[in-house]
C-alpha cells in the first residue's frame, strides 16, 4: 500500500529524459571511440603508410628541386631560349605570307588536279562504252545465228552454227560501222594516254606543296618536342607528386598460389601483407630509408628470381603473412634494436607463435625448402657451410636428417684394426683424438682411460686378422723413404711436420700438439681451461649478454683444443698428420697398405701410388721414423680383460661408435639419438635446458650452447651424451641454420629448383673432386694445389686443371680422361710426383669426365670423330715446322720412345699421346699463346713469328698444319 | 800539305773546346768492386744437349765471376737521383753464341730496344721473369736471327732458356744512362756524371745489392771501392 503511495507517477508516465540523454550521449560517446579506434589503434599501418607517403614526398621534392634548379641553370635557359626563339620563327613561318602563299598554290593545284582527273574520268567512261559495243557488236552474231538456228530447229551447237557465227562476225568486222566504232575506241585511248603525263605532273607540284608545308609546321613541332624534351623530368616528377598526394590509405597484399600446401598435401592460396608497411621493400632509391621503409638489402640478386609477386615475403622470412601489427607480423622475439623497447617486450614473451620470423642468417634455412637438392647453394652461404659440415662430421650417423638418408659412415672401418693400431694409441686416441692429430672430425667423448681402455678392449677383441700382402715389408732406407715421401706426393694430403721446412718461402706450422705423459702437458691443461671457460654462454658474440653464470657448469665445461674448430677436410689437412705416425702403426701394416689401400680397406678414398717393392718398404721404414710408441706397463694384460671387453661393448652400445664406424656386433644397432628430421619446428617449451638458467629459452640459444658445449644442459638424471666435435662459433651458426631447415614442407614441383645435367655434373663433380682431396695437388676453379710450395718450379709439380683460361675439358678428350682416371699413366713419367690410381667408380670417372666438360662449356659426351683423313700436304707442312730446321718441338718434346737430349727436368710431354688424349681445337689455341692459357707455362709462344716458306707464311695454315701433324702422331 | 795541317789543328781545337764545353760541368764515377774472402773456384758446367753448337765454347757458372785479384764481374751500379745525361744508344744487342748469352748482363734504355740475337741457329726461348714489365716466353728458331724487345719499366730482369737449362742473362733496363756494369777485373765507369752527392746502388745477382753514398765534383772522377761477401 505505502510503496503505491510513494510512486504515485506510474511508471509509463514517469520522465526518463535523464536517462535517455545518459545513454545517448553514451552512444555518442562509444561511436567516436569506436571510430578513433578504427582509424588509430586497429590500423597502424595507416600511420605508416603516411610517413612512407611523407618520405617519398619528400624525396619526390627533393629531386623536382634538383630538377627545377637545373632547368633554370644558365646552360638549360639558354638552351631553352634558343629553342623558343627558333619556335616563335617557326610558328611566324605558319603565319606568314610564304605559307599563305604555299597553301593558296596548293588549293589551286589540287583544283586543277581533281579538273584534270574528272576529265579522264569522262574520257573513260566513253571509253568504257565504245568497248561495249565493239564487243557486243561481235556478239550480236552468236546470238541471231543460234536463235536462228533454235527456230529452225537444229542444234545451237553443231558446226555449221558455228561456222555461220564465224561469217557474221568476219562481216561485221569487216563493216564501215564497226571500224568506226573500233577507230574511235582507239582514238579515246589516246586522249587518255594526252592527258595523263598532265595529271602526274599536277600531282607530283601537289606533293611538292604538301611537303614544303608539312616541312614547316614539322619544323615547329620539333621545336616544341625539344621544349618538352627539356621540361619532361619536371613533369614527370610533379605527376608522380600529384599521385602520392592523391594516394588513400589502403592494405596492399600479395596472392601466392601454389607455393603453401594445406594437410592434404593440395596447393592454396596465402596472402602477405608485409609490403602495407615494407613500401619501399621492391623499390629503388629507399636503400637507408629507416625501416620499416627500407629497399631490401638483397634486391637485385634474389627479386630477379624469386619475384614478391611470386613468393611473397614469408616464404623466406616466416612470420605471419596476413598480420597487420607489428607484433603479430614479426610474431619473433628477436626485432631489431630500433623498435621500441616495450614492442620488443611485448614480442619477448610470445614465444609460442608457430611460425616466428627469422633473423639474419637464419632466413637462409628457408633457402633449403626449394633448394634441397643442391649441395651448394650461392646466395645461402651459412646454410650451405651447415650442410657441408654436417657431411663431413657425419652428424647423420647418430641421429636422422633429412637429405643425408644414404649417407654412408664417415668413419674408417675397424674391422680389422688390431693389425693396423697400437694398441697403446688407441686408449691415447679414444680418449683424446686432438691430442694426437690436431685436425680430425673424430670428436671428443670425454672418457676415462678406463671406458677408453674398455672401448680399445673390445675392438681389439673383435677385430679380424688381416690377409698377408703376396710381398713383405723388411726395413729399407729411411732416407730414401723420406725423399720419396716429399716428391711422390704423399704431402697433397697429409702434413708431416718435419717436412714443413721444405716448403719454399713458407713459415713452419705452430708447435705440435703434445701427447699426454710429456712435458709441457699441463700448461697446455691450463690453457684448455682457459678456453672451456670462454665456451660460456657470457661469451657469445652477437649474443645478449646472460645473467651471471653458475660456477658448477664452469667445472664441468669440455676441454677446448690446440686447432680446435679445424674440421675442413681439403688440401693438405684431408688425409690423418703422420707426424706421430711410429706412435700409431707399425711397418708391416704400413707397407701393405702402401702397396695396396684397396685391397685392406675397400670403401677407402687413399689411392694406390703404383709404388714398387722398395719404394713402399722405404717410405714405411721412414713413417716409423717419425713420433715414438708408447707403451704403459700393463696396458697389454689390461686389455684382455673379459671384464674390459664387456664394458667396451656397453660403452660402444650407449656411445654410439658404430654410427661412423664399421664395428663387428654392431652391424644392425639402430642410430643412438634423438631424430632430428622436424628440429626445426621444435617448441621451446620442448627443449630441455636443464639446470642451464643462463641460456636465454630460446630455439637458438638451445642449439648453440648444445653444439659448443654438448654437457650443458646435464643434470644428474638426465645426462647428455653427445659427443664434442670442438666448433668454432661459425661452424655452429652454419649447423644452426642447417637445423632450422629440418623440416616438414612440401614444395610443389613449380617451385623445387631441379637442376640441368650440366649442373648436376658439376655439383657431383665437385664431390667427387672433394671425396679424393684433387685440390691437394692440382688448382681446380681456381682453388688448391697447395703441394706445389714443396717443389722448386711448376714444371716439376702436378699440374693446374682449371684456372683462367685454362680448362681441363677444353684441353683433353672426355673419353680419353675418363679413361685415363680410372687407370691413370703418368704422362711426364720423368718427374718424381705422380698421379695415383684412384678408387673411382665407373659413374664417378664419368662424373669427373662430365664435370670437366661442363666447366669447360663443352657438351658431353664428346666425341671427337674425325671423318676426313688429313690433308697429307698439311700434314708435311707441320711435319717440317715441327722439325729442327724450324721449331724443333722435339728439342723438349718426348715422341714415343724417342726422348729428347738433356735433362728430364726440361723435358715436355710426349706428343704421340695427342692424338688420343688432346682436343684438336685446343692444338691450335694452345700454339696461338701458351702463356694466356697457363701463364708461366714453360712451353715459348711461336706466334706470331712463323717461318715466311711454309705455307706462303700464313700463320693460321700453319697452326691447322701443326694441329694435323701432331694428331697424325703415334698409333692408330 | 801546310793548308791540311792548319785545319786539322783547328778542327783539334774546335773539337776539344767542345767535348770541354761538354765535360765542363760533370764528372765521373769509376771503380772497383771486389769480394770478400776467397773467390770461389771457377765450376765448369756440362753440357747436356745440343753438343755440336753448345759444345763448341766451356761453359762455366756465371752466377759469381771472381778475378783473380778479387775484382767481381757483372757487378750493377747504379747513381739514383742523376738528372739528364743521354744514352751512348738506343739499340743495344743481346747474343746467344755457344748457347751462352754476350753480355751476361745488358743494360737497355727503357726508351730504346734490346735486339736479341740468335747466331748458333738452333732453338732457342727467351723466358723473363719480370714484375714490372710483362713476361715474355718467346721462342726463337733456328730461322729468326733477331727478336727484338722493348722494357718500358726500369727493372732488373732474370732472362732464361727452358731449352738449355744452363743459360742465364739478366737484362738492366733503366731510365737514365748512370749505370755501370763492371769488368772481368771487377772494374767500372760511369762518364758524365752531373756533380752532386748521391746515392749509388751495387748490384749482383748472387751477393744481393748495397747503398753507398757518393759525391761526383765537376770535371773530377770520383772514386768507389766496394766490398761484397757472401750473404
Ligand atoms: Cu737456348
Amino acid at each position: 500500500m505505502f510503496g503505491r503511495e510513494r510512486t504515485r507517477i506510474p511508471d509509463e508516465k514517469r520522465p526518463l529524459r535523464m536517462a535517455f540523454f545518459a545513454s545517448s550521449m553514451a552512444l555518442v560517446l562509444a561511436t567516436g571511440w569506436a571510430l578513433w579506434d578504427e582509424g588509430k589503434t586497429r590500423r597502424p599501418w595507416v600511420e605508416y603508410q603516411h610517413q612512407f607517403n611523407r618520405l617519398e614526398q619528400q624525396m619526390v621534392e627533393q629531386a623536382l628541386a634538383a630538377g627545377e634548379a637545373k632547368y633554370q641553370s644558365p646552360e638549360t635557359q639558354a638552351k631553352v631560349r634558343g629553342l623558343e626563339a627558333a619556335l616563335a620563327k617557326a610558328e611566324e613561318a605558319i603565319q606568314g605570307s610564304e605559307y599563305a602563299r604555299l597553301k593558296a598554290e596548293l588549293a589551286a593545284l589540287e583544283r586543277q588536279q581533281a579538273d584534270k582527273a574528272q576529265q579522264i574520268q569522262f574520257i573513260k567512261s566513253e571509253l568504257d562504252e565504245q568497248r561495249y559495243r565493239v564487243e557486243h557488236a561481235q556478239f550480236v552474231c552468236q546470238e541471231q545465228e543460234e536463235h536462228k538456228a533454235r527456230q529452225a530447229g537444229k542444234d545451237p551447237g553443231a558446226p555449221e552454227v558455228r561456222k555461220a557465227v564465224e561469217a557474221c562476225r568476219d562481216a561485221t568486222v569487216k563493216s564501215a560501222e564497226y571500224q568506226a566504232l573500233v577507230a574511235r575506241e582507239k582514238a579515246l585511248e589516246q586522249r587518255i594516254q594526252a592527258q595523263e603525263p598532265e595529271l602526274a605532273r599536277l600531282e607530283k607540284a601537289v606533293e611538292e606543296k604538301q611537303a614544303a608545308l608539312k616541312r614547316l609546321s614539322e619544323a615547329a613541332t620539333k621545336l616544341r618536342d625539344q621544349l618538352a624534351e627539356l621540361r619532361a623530368p619536371i613533369t614527370l616528377l610533379q605527376r608522380r607528386l600529384e599521385g602520392i598526394r592523391a594516394r588513400a590509405p589502403e592494405i596492399q597484399q600479395v596472392v601466392i598460389g601454389g607455393l603453401a600446401v594445406n594437410e592434404f598435401r593440395q596447393p592454396i592460396l596465402t596472402v602477405d601483407r608485409c609490403t602495407t608497411c615494407h613500401l619501399g621493400i621492391d623499390r629503388v632509391g629507399f636503400e637507408n630509408a629507416p625501416q620499416p621503409f627500407r629497399t631490401h638489402p638483397h634486391r637485385e640478386a634474389f627479386f630477379g628470381k624469386h619475384p614478391v609477386s611470386r613468393f611473397g615475403c614469408t616464404a623466406c622470412h616466416q612470420g605471419q603473412g596476413s598480420a597487420l601489427t607489428v607484433l603479430e607480423g614479426h610474431s619473433s622475439h628477436e626485432l631489431g634494436e630500433k623498435l621500441q623497447a616495450d614492442v620488443r617486450e611485448g614480442l619477448r614473451k610470445r614465444i609460442h607463435w608457430e611460425r616466428p620470423m627469422f633473423h639474419g642468417e637464419m632466413v637462409q634455412a628457408s633457402c633449403q625448402v626449394c633448394h634441397a637438392a643442391q649441395s651448394f647453394v650461392p646466395m645461402a652461404p651459412v646454410l650451405s657451410e651447415g650442410k657441408q659440415l654436417v657431411a663431413q662430421l657425419g652428424c647423420f650417423g647418430c641421429h636422422n636428417l633429412r637429405g643425408f638418408e644414404k649417407a654412408e659412415k664417415v668413419g674408417p672401418s675397424l674391422l680389422r684394426i688390431r693389425s693396423k693400431a697400437d694398441p697403446a694409441w688407441m686408449v691415447r686416441w679414444i680418449q683424446n683424438p686432438r691430442g694426437y692429430l690436431p685436425i680430425t672430425k673424430m670428436p671428443n667423448f670425454h672418457l676415462s682411460e678406463d671406458e677408453a681402455i674398455a672401448v680399445a678392449a673390445y675392438l681389439l677383441k673383435n677385430s679380424e686378422p688381416e690377409e698377408p700382402y703376396p710381398t713383405a715389408y723388411q726395413p729399407g732406407s729411411a732416407e730414401r723413404g723420406r725423399e720419396l715421401v716429399s716428391r711422390v706426393g704423399c704431402l697433397g694430403c697429409h702434413q708431416i711436420r718435419e717436412m714443413e721446412s721444405l716448403k719454399k718461402g713458407t713459415t713452419v706450422l705452430p708447435t705440435a700438439p703434445t701427447e699426454s705423459g710429456r712435458p709441457g702437458d699441463d700448461k697446455e691443461k691450463d690453457k684448455a681451461a682457459d678456453q672451456a671457460a670462454e665456451a660460456k654462454p657470457a661469451a657469445a658474440e652477437g649474443q645478449e649478454p646472460k645473467p651471471a653464470k653458475r660456477g658448477e657448469v664452469k667445472e664441468e665445461a669440455p676441454p677446448a683444443y690446440p686447432g680446435a674448430g679445424e674440421v675442413y677436410v681439403g688440401g693438405p689437412t684431408f688425409g690423418p698428420d703422420l707426424s706421430q705416425m711410429a706412435s700409431k702403426g707399425n711397418a708391416e701394416w704400413l707397407y701393405r697398405w702402401l702397396k695396396d689401400p684397396k685391397r685392406y680397406r675397400p670403401k677407402t678414398n687413399m689411392p694406390n701410388l703404383r709404388l714398387g717393392d722398395q719404394e713402399a718398404r722405404d717410405i714405411a721404414t721412414y713413417l716409423m721414423t717419425l713420433g715414438r710408441r708408447q707403451e704403459p706397463p700393463g696396458l697389454a694384460a689390461e686389455l684382455q680383460q673379459e671384464a674390459r671387453v664387456k664394458a667396451g661393448e656397453a660403452l660402444i652400445r650407449k656411445r654410439g661408435c658404430f654410427g661412423c664406424h664399421e664395428i663387428k656386433g654392431f652391424e644392425t644397432a639402430e642410430k643412438i639419438a634423438p631424430d632430428l628430421t622436424d628440429f626445426g619446428v621444435k617448441r621451446v617449451d620442448r627443449l630441455f635446458f636443464g639446470e642451464a638458467v643462463e641460456v636465454r629459452q630460446t630455439w637458438e640459444d638451445f642449439v648453440f650452447w648444445k653444439l659448443k658445449n654438448p654437457q650443458i644442459y646435464q643434470t644428474a638424471l638426465a645426462p647428455q651424451i653427445m659427443p664434442n666435435f670442438g666448433l668454432t662459433e661459425e661452424q655452429i651458426k652454419a649447423i644452426r641454420v642447417f637445423l632450422k631447415s629440418q623440416v616438414d614442407v612440401p614444395v610443389p614441383r613449380a617451385f623445387e629448383r631441379r637442376l640441368t645435367d650440366m649442373e648436376v655434373a658439376v655439383q657431383e663433380g665437385r664431390r667427387i673432386l672433394q671425396k679424393y682431396n684433387c685440390t691437394g695437388c692440382h688448382v681446380i676453379e681456381a682453388k688448391g694445389g697447395d703441394v706445389a710450395t714443396f717443389y722448386e718450379a711448376p714444371q716439376v709439380a702436378p699440374p693446374p686443371l682449371v684456372a683462367g683460361h685454362l680448362q681441363e675439358g677444353e684441353k683433353v678428350q672426355a673419353t680419353w680422361l675418363y679413361e685415363w682416371l680410372a687407370r691413370p699413366t703418368s704422362l711426364r713419367p720423368w718427374l718424381k710426383v705422380r698421379m695415383p690410381t684412384f678408387p673411382v667408380t665407373i659413374d664417378e670417372a664419368t662424373t669427373l669426365s662430365k664435370y670437366f666438360s661442363a666447366l669447360a662449356g663443352k657438351g658431353f659426351p664428346y666425341e671427337f670423330v674425325r671423318v676426313e683423313e688429313y690433308s697429307p700436304e698439311l700434314v708435311e707442312a707441320g711435319r717440317k715446322l715441327a722439325s729442327k730446321d724450324y721449331f724443333d718441338c722435339f728439342s723438349c718434346h718426348v715422341q714415343g720412345s724417342k726422348l729428347p737430349e738433356g735433362p728430364p727436368e726440361g723435358w715436355a710431354p710426349d706428343l704421340s699421346l695427342a692424338r688420343r688424349r688432346l682436343r684438336p681445337e685446343w692444338i691450335v689455341k694452345w700454339l696461338r699463346d701458351p702463356q694466356k692459357i697457363q701463364p708461366g707455362a714453360k712451353m715459348p709462344s711461336f706466334f706470331p713469328g712463323g717461318p715466311d716458306d711454309i705455307l706462303g707464311g700464313n700463320e693460321e695454315q700453319q697452326l691447322i698444319a701443326l694441329r694435323d701433324y701432331i694428331m697424325s702422331l703415334g698409333e692408330r | 800539305m801546310k793548308v791540311v795541317w792548319t785545319i786539322s789543328a783547328i778542327m783539334g781545337l774546335i773539337l776539344g773546346s767542345m767535348s770541354l764545353a761538354l765535360a765542363q760541368d760533370t764528372g765521373s764515377l769509376s771503380g772497383r768492386i771486389t769480394f770478400a774472402g776467397d773467390p770461389p773456384a771457377k765450376k765448369k758446367l756440362d753440357i747436356t744437349k745440343d753438343k755440336e753448337v753448345c759444345g763448341t765454347v766451356e761453359h762455366f757458372d756465371e752466377s759469381l765471376v771472381v778475378g783473380s785479384d778479387k775484382g767481381v764481374a757483372n757487378v750493377v751500379v747504379t747513381v739514383l737521383g742523376a738528372k739528364g745525361g743521354k744514352f751512348a744508344s738506343q739499340k743495344v744487342e743481346l747474343d746467344q753464341k755457344g748457347c751462352r748469352y754476350t753480355p751476361h748482363v745488358v743494360v737497355v734504355p727503357t726508351t730504346g730496344q734490346l735486339d736479341i740475337l740468335n747466331s748458333d741457329g738452333i732453338l732457342h726461348n727467351i723466358h723473363t721473369y719480370s714484375t714490372a714489365n710483362p713476361s715474355i716466353n718467346k721462342a726463337q728458331p733456328k730461322f729468326k736471327k733477331v727478336l727484338t724487345e722493348k722494357f718500358g719499366k726500369p727493372e732488373i730482369i732474370k732472362t732464361s732458356c727452358d731449352a738449355h737449362a744452363w743459360m742465364t742473362a739478366w737484362i738492366v733496363a733503366t731510365d737514365h744512362p748512370f749505370v755501370g756494369v763492371t769488368d772481368e777485373k771487377g772494374n767500372f765507369t760511369i762518364k758524365d756524371v752531373p756533380p752532386g752527392t748521391y746515392k749509388v746502388e751495387i748490384w749482383h745477382e748472387t751477393l744481393g745489392k748495397q747503398v753507398k753514398d757518393v759525391s761526383v765534383k765537376a770535371k773530377e772522377g770520383a772514386k768507389l771501392t766496394v766490398e761484397l761477401a757472401k750473404k
